[in-house]
């Protein structure tokens, strides 16, 4: 069993060696379980029970697309599919969470991963430990269990929220000008949308 | 010679991964006018681009289809109208994650008939 070990880890090594790694590589099935156990036991078991203390309301909805849109969406994307040039070449890549792996967790591991962030992943603690900053939280919690229902009209209005520099403003205005039956400007220089 | 075996063993695992790469690309804008559209269960839309070229968008029921603030479907997307594509390359396929569609292009509408006298 040790020499297998020390022979499977001898080719790895010499596969590492000559190949190098890259972030745009996929986790194995193994690496992914055991990451997300390693997540699990990073939750205190009284937090990851939480309920949501925030009342879902249009505002609070609202007011967490806005907010979603503005820090979450380069990577995650509005629609939290994770299909942005960041989302899909971190390691791991950003997770689908319209999808059950991440709509089943507890409204209280949500929150968890959002406050203090998800250690040796792209994902960042998010804000200081305040009652207001909790609770702008916990409104995301909500826009994150709302995801599946997104409106093509909620998507478009995160647009106007996404975070963009003046390059990505001329590059928007330009194609706005085609659409509308406008003359065709020079090629925006952000022609990679995520950039 | 425990703690050996186990390094070794997760250098293999990780070099397992590294051998599973998946180059996928950047998003990328495509700016053009429809030619033609072949709607089938992966649908394509032939679009010449303002550069010139023709490209091919593959559009799935993923693609989101936008005109203006409101939602849009494949069946709106005609030859002649003109759209903005947000796309990701997977492999040959360039996929059309969002469309947005606008106005038909000038040279594609028909000319306006003739006074008959």
């Amino acid at each position: 069993m040790a020499l297998l070990g020390l022979g499977a880890g001898g080719a790895g090594l010499a596969f590492v060696l000559s190949a190098g790694f890259s972030a745009r590589d996929e986790p194995t099935a193994v690496e992914a379980f055991v990451a997300r156990r390693l997540r699990n036991f990073s939750i205190p078991r009284e937090h990851r029970d939480a309920r949501n203390p925030v009342a879902l309301t249009p505002v609070v909805l609202a007011r967490a697309r806005e907010h979603f849109a503005d820090h979450c969406a380069s990577c995650h994307g509005n629609d939290g599919r994770g299909q942005t040039t960041l989302g899909r070449n971190l390691y791991p890549k950003a997770p689908d969470m319209q999808l059950a792996d991440t709509q089943g967790l507890p409204d209280g591991h949500l929150f968890w991963i959002i406050k203090n962030g998800v250690r040796l992943t792209g994902m960042p603690a998010w804000g200081e430990d305040t009652p207001e900053d909790d609770s702008t939280t916990w409104e995301l919690v909500h826009f994150i269990r709302h995801l599946p229902k997104l409106t093509p009209e909620e998507l478009a209005e995160m647009r106007e929220f996404n975070p963009r520099g003046r390059r990505d403003w001329e590059a928007a205005e330009a194609e706005r000008r085609f659409l509308e039956g406008g003359e065709v400007a020079p090629a925006p220089p952000s022609s990679h949308a995520g950039h | 010679m425990r703690e050996a075996v186990a390094i070794l063993s997760w250098i293999a695992l990780v070099a397992a991964t590294g051998a599973m790469q998946a180059h996928e690309g950047h998003q990328h804008k495509v700016m053009g006018t429809v030619v033609q559209v072949h709607a089938d269960k992966v649908s394509h839309v032939e679009v010449k681009t303002v550069e010139g070229k023709t490209v091919v968008l593959s559009c799935d029921d993923k693609t989101q289809f936008m005109k203006g603030k409101s939602a849009a479907k494949l069946q709106d997307v005609v030859a002649g109208i003109r759209v903005v594509a947000t796309t990701v390359e997977e492999g040959k396929t360039i996929r059309a994650v969002e469309v947005q569609l606008g106005e038909m292009d000038a040279a594609a509408k028909p000319a306006p008939a003739g006074h008959k006298h």
